[in-house]
């Protein structure tokens, strides 16, 4: 089940978080809790939104993580230029 | 800095309203203070056409704006006024606004505490024109490039809750330094 409406607090932290980066792997990461805010979907129903940053990123997940952002900003590019 | 913890009362197009920066967030290493870097600021906002959401009387009212003309001389710049001439009345007499944009999931917000008046822009129209803010929010907090996340194809990020609890959030954006959920 995809859960983004779960209570968490600014400051909160979580740990071995997994991010499945499709045909690239897992990345496994630290997070703290940096910011939360509603936000409105287009259905107008509200959503919480959580801001987090990594803490002590391994050299692993950065590896993953800077490939799929790569890959991502590629296909971007390339549907730019369509 | 004015914060709001609930929405405002208005229910006018609330898709496109920016809410404030919540309570409890240190916003000092954000806030810049000098008028040559509020002036960039303003004047970006004003390039992208950046929709701007204006607070006033406490928060309780708001209206959608873009910016019009950045003012470096004068230190001035001025805004597209409301659609509701009964909010453009009331805003005149305001004392306090609070101005808030997110281009780019960054949130940028400042505040005007006096010199708000009408005036006749370039083009004929009517617009507001106020002082450049004594400091402006600028609450970029990632170093990284952030990338928005394809929604057809969701990312998901398994973490463990305090409550022992499993929960699979779908990710909105991404970078080196960080992620939304």
């Amino acid at each position: 089940m995809i859960t983004n409406g779960v209570d968490v607090a600014i400051g909160d932290k979580f740990t071995a978080c997994r991010i499945a980066l499709s045909s690239f792997g897992i990345a496994e990461v630290n997070l703290i809790v940096m910011s939360k805010r509603q936000a409105t979907k287009t259905d107008l129903s509200m959503q919480t939104v959580v801001g987090t940053n990594f803490v002590n990123l391994s050299r692993k997940s950065e590896a993953l993580l800077h490939r799929y952002i790569g890959q991502l900003e590629r296909e971007r590019h390339r549907l730019e230029r369509e | 800095m004015l914060v709001v913890e609930e929405e405002p009362p208005n229910k006018l197009d609330p898709a496109a309203l920016v809410t404030l920066i919540p309570a409890g967030i240190d916003v000092t290493p954000f806030t810049l203070s000098t008028p040559d870097t509020i002036a960039r600021e303003l004047h970006l906002l004003q390039q992208r056409r950046d929709l701007i959401s204006v607070y006033f009387n406490r928060a309780q009212i708001w209206f959608l704006s873009v910016l019009q003309i950045i003012d470096e001389k004068h230190q001035t710049f001025s805004f597209d006024i409301s659609v509701d001439e009964a909010q453009n009345s009331a805003f005149e007499r305001t004392s306090h606004a609070v101005f808030a944009a997110q281009p780019g999931g960054i949130k940028i917000q400042f505040e005007i505490l006096s010199g708000i008046k009408r005036i006749v822009d370039l083009d004929g129209g009517p617009s507001f024109q106020a002082q450049f803010p004594l400091s402006l929010i600028n609450l970029q907090r990632r170093n990284f490039l952030r990338v928005p996340l394809p929604i057809a194809k969701p990312l998901l990020c398994t973490l463990r809750h305090r409550n022992g609890a499993a929960i699979n959030a779908q990710l909105y954006d991404l970078s080196i330094g960080g992620m939304v959920w």
